[in-house]
Parts: C-alpha cells; sequence; structure tokens
C-alpha cells in the first residue's frame, strides 16, 4: 500500500461507518415513509415485556417481544376427549403439502416411506411472508374450542378463562410469496399485518398417519423496540406498583412500513396515552 | 519503507549473525580485525537503535519472551475493552430518545476508528493500536447491531460486509492480524449466508449445511495466492488457517452427520465420502505445506489428519476392542505417523527463508 496514509484509513473507515449508517436509516426512513402497510392496536395479550434477569437486567432499553399463536387442526367427533391446548394446538390446517409446495418446498416425494418422509423434513427453512390476524376468525375459533373442552369435560374453567382475557389473539394465519396477493386476500389493515418470517417443513403424524406439513418457526422481526417518548406503560416501577393492585394493562399501537418492519406509533397504560 | 516484522527480522538476524560470529571466533575459524569488529559493532548498534526507535522491536530473548506477554495481554484487553463498550451502551441507551440514541452509536464509532488512527501515530509497539482498533471495531459492530434493533430492521447478512471491510481496513492500516482474523470470520458468514440464500434456505441457517463454508475456503486460500502478502507479517498465514478451518472443520461435521449435507443420497455414503475426503485432503495439505513451507497449513492439516483418524478409530473399535488394544493401537499409529513425517522431512529440505508471506 504504497503512500497510505494514517490519514486516508481515517477518510476510508469514516466513509464506510458513515455510508453504512446512512443505508440502514434510508432503509428505516423508506420503510415508515407514506400510508403504513398495516396498523395493529396491540394490549398486553399480544406483546410480552423483556424479563428481568441476566444480562437484560443490565439492559436499559425496552424491546416488547410479539407473543403469536397457530391455530391446529379442529379435533374430531370422536376425538372429543383430546385436550384443549392453548398455546399451540398442533400444526396449522392451512400450511397442508400444497401450501408448502407453493412456497418452494420439495414436496415431490409422494409416496410413504420413511426415506422420502426424512428427504422432506431434512429441508432446511425459507423466509416466506405470513399473515397475522389480531382478534379475527382464528381466535374465535379457539375460544370456541376452549368453550367446547369445558362443556365436554367440566373442567379446565380457568383455561377458558385464560382464552378470553389472557392469551394472545394474534395468529398466523396464512403465508405466501407475493405481498399484494396476500393483501388482496386480507384487506383489513387493521386487522390484518403481513410481516416476515420463516416456514420450516415437518412431518405430522395424526393416527400413525403421515403427512407432509409445515411448521411456522419464527417472525423475522419477533420484538419491538419502545422508544423512550413512549416508554411510560412500561416502566418497572409503574408496572410493579400497578401490579399490586391487580394487572396493569397496555396497549400498543404498531404499524407496518413498506419493508414489513414495525414500529411503534403510540401506547397508553395506566398513566394515559401517549 | 520496512514494515514491523521486516525491522523483527533484521533484529533476530543480527543476533543470530552475532551469536554464530562468535562461535567461530572461539573456535578460531574466523576472527575479524579490530577496525572490522568496531565498524560491525557500531553499524548494528546504530542499526537496532534506529529500528528499536522506529518499531519497538524486540532487541533480546528476554524482550521476545516480555512482547509474548504483551500480546496476550492486549489480546485479552481488547475483548474485555470491547465486550465494555457493548455493556456501557446497553447500561444506558435506553434512557436517550431514538435521535440521540443515532448520534451516539455514530460518533461513538467515528471517535474510536479516529483514536485508532492517533494512537497508530504514537504506539511504535502496535499493542495499544491493536487495543483501540478492537474497541473501534466493536463500536462499528454495535452501531449496526443497535441500529437494527432500534428501527426493528428485519436482519440481513449485508451487515457482514460493512464489518468485514471495516476490519479489514484497521487490519491493513495498522497490520493487526487480530483484526484480520475479525475481518475473515465476517467474509466467511457473509459468503457462507450468500451460498445458503442461492441454495434456497433463510440466510441465518446457513450454518446448518456445513458445505456452505467451502466456497469461502476457497476463496480465502486464494487471496493469498493472489495478493502478496509481503508488508504484513503473518497475514497470509491466517487467511491459510482460516481456509482451512473453513474446509475441515464442516468436513468433520459431514463426515460424522452425513443427515446436515445438501447430498440427497445415503447417510452413509454421505459420511464416508466426507471421510474419504478429509483423509485425502489433509494429507494433500501436509505434503504442498511442507513443500512450500507452510509452517500453519502444515500443523492445521496434521491436527485435522489425526482427528479424521481417531474419530474412524473410534467408530471402528471402541466399542468391540478391549480398552488396552484399542490405545494400543492409538499409540501404534501415533508411531507410525511420526516415522512417515521423519521420511518428509528428510526429504523436503526446508527453505532458507520462511515463506510465509
Amino acid at each position: 500500500m504504497i503512500g497510505w496514509s494514517r490519514m486516508h484509513t481515517l477518510v476510508a473507515g469514516t466513509a464506510i461507518v458513515v455510508v453504512t449508517n446512512v443505508v440502514a436509516l434510508a432503509g428505516v426512513a423508506y420503510n415508515r415513509s407514506g400510508d403504513a402497510e398495516s396498523t395493529l392496536q396491540l394490549s398486553d395479550r399480544e406483546l410480552r415485556e423483556p424479563s428481568s434477569w441476566g444480562f437484560e437486567s443490565e439492559n436499559s432499553g425496552i424491546a416488547l417481544r410479539m407473543r403469536w399463536r397457530v391455530l391446529g387442526k379442529r379435533p374430531d367427533d370422536d376425538q372429543a376427549s383430546r385436550p384443549y391446548f392453548p398455546i399451540s394446538s398442533g400444526p396449522p390446517e392451512w400450511l397442508n403439502s400444497a401450501k408448502m409446495a407453493e412456497l418452494g418446498f420439495d414436496v415431490s416425494s409422494t409416496d410413504d416411506s420413511s426415506d422420502s418422509r426424512s428427504r422432506y423434513s431434512r429441508q432446511l427453512p425459507k423466509e416466506v411472508l405470513l399473515v397475522l390476524e389480531l382478534d379475527g376468525p382464528a381466535y374465535h375459533e379457539m375460544l370456541a374450542r376452549a368453550e367446547a373442552y369445558v362443556e365436554r369435560t367440566a373442567d379446565g374453567r380457568n383455561q377458558l378463562e385464560r382464552e378470553r382475557n389472557e392469551n394472545t389473539r394474534l395468529f398466523v394465519v396464512d403465508a405466501g410469496l407475493d405481498a399484494d396477493e396476500l393483501r388482496e386476500r386480507y384487506p383489513s389493515r387493521s386487522r390484518h399485518a403481513i410481516v416476515r418470517g420463516t416456514i420450516r417443513p415437518w412431518v405430522v403424524w395424526d393416527d400413525n398417519e403421515a403427512t407432509l406439513a409445515g411448521h411456522v418457526s419464527a417472525l423475522s422481526v419477533s420484538q419491538i423496540n419502545v422508544p423512550l417518548a413512549f416508554r411510560a406503560p412500561f416502566d418497572r416501577q409503574h408496572r410493579r406498583s400497578a401490579r399490586t393492585g391487580g394487572n396493569a394493562p397496555f396497549t400498543v399501537t404498531v404499524a407496518y412500513g413498506r419493508r414489513l418492519e414495525p414500529w411503534i406509533v403510540s401506547t397508553s397504560g395506566g398513566d394515559g396515552a401517549r | 519503507m520496512p514494515s514491523r516484522s521486516d525491522a523483527q527480522q533484521r533484529v533476530d538476524d543480527i543476533r543470530v549473525f552475532r551469536q554464530e560470529l562468535a562461535r567461530l571466533r572461539d573456535e578460531g575459524i574466523l576472527s575479524l580485525s579490530k577496525s572490522q569488529d568496531r565498524a560491525v559493532t557500531e553499524h548494528y548498534e546504530r542499526l537496532l537503535t534506529e529500528l528499536g526507535a522506529a518499531f519497538d522491536v524486540d532487541r533480546d530473548a528476554r524482550a521476545k519472551q516480555l512482547s509474548l506477554g504483551m500480546r496476550i495481554a492486549s489480546f485479552l484487553g481488547a475483548m474485555a475493552l470491547a465486550a465494555s463498550v457493548f455493556f456501557l451502551f446497553f447500561q444506558f441507551w435506553g434512557i436517550f430518545p431514538t435521535s440521540a440514541q443515532v448520534i451516539i452509536l455514530l460518533v461513538t464509532a467515528l471517535l474510536s476508528l479516529a483514536g485508532t488512527i492517533w494512537v497508530q501515530g504514537r504506539d511504535a509497539s502496535g499493542y495499544f493500536t491493536k487495543l483501540a482498533a478492537m474497541v473501534a471495531f466493536a463500536c462499528f459492530v454495535l452501531n449496526v447491531v443497535m441500529l437494527g434493533r432500534i428501527f426493528n430492521v428485519t436482519p440481513s447478512d449485508l451487515a457482514f460486509v460493512s464489518w468485514a471491510a471495516f476490519a479489514l481496513l484497521l487490519a491493513y492500516a495498522c497490520d493487526l492480524r487480530l483484526l484480520l482474523a475479525a475481518g475473515i470470520l465476517c467474509i466467511m458468514a457473509f459468503v457462507s449466508a450468500r451460498v445458503g440464500t442461492w441454495c434456497g434456505l433463510y440466510w441465518l441457517s446457513f450454518g446448518e449445511r456445513p458445505e456452505n463454508f467451502f466456497v469461502s475456503a476457497v476463496i480465502l486460500f486464494l487471496v493469498p495466492q493472489l495478493i502478496r502478502h509481503d508488508r504484513f507479517s503473518g497475514f497470509a498465514a491466517i487467511y491459510r488457517l482460516f481456509a482451512l478451518l473453513a474446509l475441515f472443520l464442516p468436513m468433520l461435521v459431514l463426515a460424522n452427520w452425513g443427515r446436515v449435507s445438501y447430498l440427497d443420497i445415503d447417510t452413509d455414503l454421505v459420511e464416508g465420502g466426507y471421510q474419504v475426503l478429509g483423509f485425502v485432503l489433509s494429507a494433500a495439505f501436509i505434503w504442498l505445506g511442507t513443500r512450500r513451507g507452510w509452517r500453519e497449513v502444515v500443523n492445521t492439516a496434521m491436527t485435522f489428519f489425526v482427528i479424521f483418524l481417531y474419530t474412524k478409530l473410534f467408530d471402528w473399535w471402541w466399542e468391540t476392542m478391549p480398552k488396552y488394544l484399542f490405545f494400543l493401537i492409538l499409540g501404534l499409529t501415533a508411531v507410525l505417523f511420526l516415522m512417515v513425517l521423519r521420511r518428509l522431512r528428510s526429504r523436503e529440505p526446508e527453505p532458507l527463508e520462511g515463506d510465509l508471506a
């Protein structure tokens, strides 16, 4: 490096840092430009506050983790005794082999051999577009199942209460590769958000019968940062004191932009809205 | 202008020459006249003083030992300071509004870069420059990671490109092998993630298919062949070392867990194939390293050859054989290995000048 001086290093290093920041911030600005792609009003049922142990105890920032579920297959009548699972009721019915093929997974091995099943499940996850539904048919179906379960078994009244008041109402209800197509199918921008997430192949066993299916493994952005301006409802001191008098509910309006990345638009809690 | 490694090499040569000259004098084979002896002594003293002032080189064996301690201390210090920067920001970032967070991250990255350049101008030893450069790299990594977190940005493998560029810039500008290693790791991550993406998987899953690392292994191995690194001590060796790690570690995984391979064939066949490939390639690299005088290649390939061999022996005989016999065979293979290496050594005289660059 003939003639390379410290000034050159400084200039080149500054250029790398500045260009990286500009590119990242331009992406953020683009995401938040124009009208939001969707806006969901989430509550403490759908967003979990960070834990305060381990390294997190020294983290002064707050990021809310999204709580979501999928609606599994409805139990047949002869499976009336099957327990009701509030968190995971099995693989979603819509994520079948046809949908997996549509998402780009190889489902060509149709024979029922263990080799072909193993070949299928060896495929690695893909990032696709997921549809998040808030307080929609999927949640009401889950609520109905919980009620039916209580009726059938005269048990699990606490579970029904939790389903009514505590469990998340946010469900992943569909997946695809084309955002416009998904939006056409789910036009309500306050009920359905299109986000990025990963799907992994999964072989489901039901009554000794194997089916090729999929499993929603994660959302690409699963935590939402709370900027200082919106932190009042999450202030730990406030939450602690609120808890002594019962629960301390909060509401967070989350917008998704052009790049399907979320940000907080407003929050409200015990202290009132911001 | 020579580099620090050139200067250190010259000092080492002078020390060896003086020792040998003294031996020749004691044995009565060669003796310089008084004027010649004085001229040589004065010349070397002047040269050593100049090199010492310009590069903070180790003038004797004691200084070299202390330098090793300083290298270890500066490495540990660099890692600790980098961790400290992370936790310092974590401790306080929540109390700032978003705009202030962004400005703090950007300014910290720029200031730490400027600080590194400033330290470099005043630190002939390079130890403090290494500390400062590692902190600057940590600040930049933190900068990008936290921007992603503040604005909920979808994770992207492109971050590795920026980090690699920054680390390599500091490595080459300040002659720092630690930063070179950091840059190489970023390149490996990016290339492997891209290969994985081209093969249809989510980029963060690139580690689940070890074959993704093979392309980066080839690239890293070719870099010092295509670009001369004479001015940078040990850089070429580090490239080759990481290339071999990117080749043999995934191969070792695949030789034992064929299920994680891209190859859609019988698992036993995959494992067997990679076992054979592991033996053949490690033997080939031992030969190549010996031929070219690449010590790091010989050592790394030899280590992996032994690991491949021992894992295979373990697979075959651990359950079935009495333990004394199993370990006896391990010992005998080590003896056999030593004999082969001795033959190789006697056949391939080491070059007079190490070809590390």
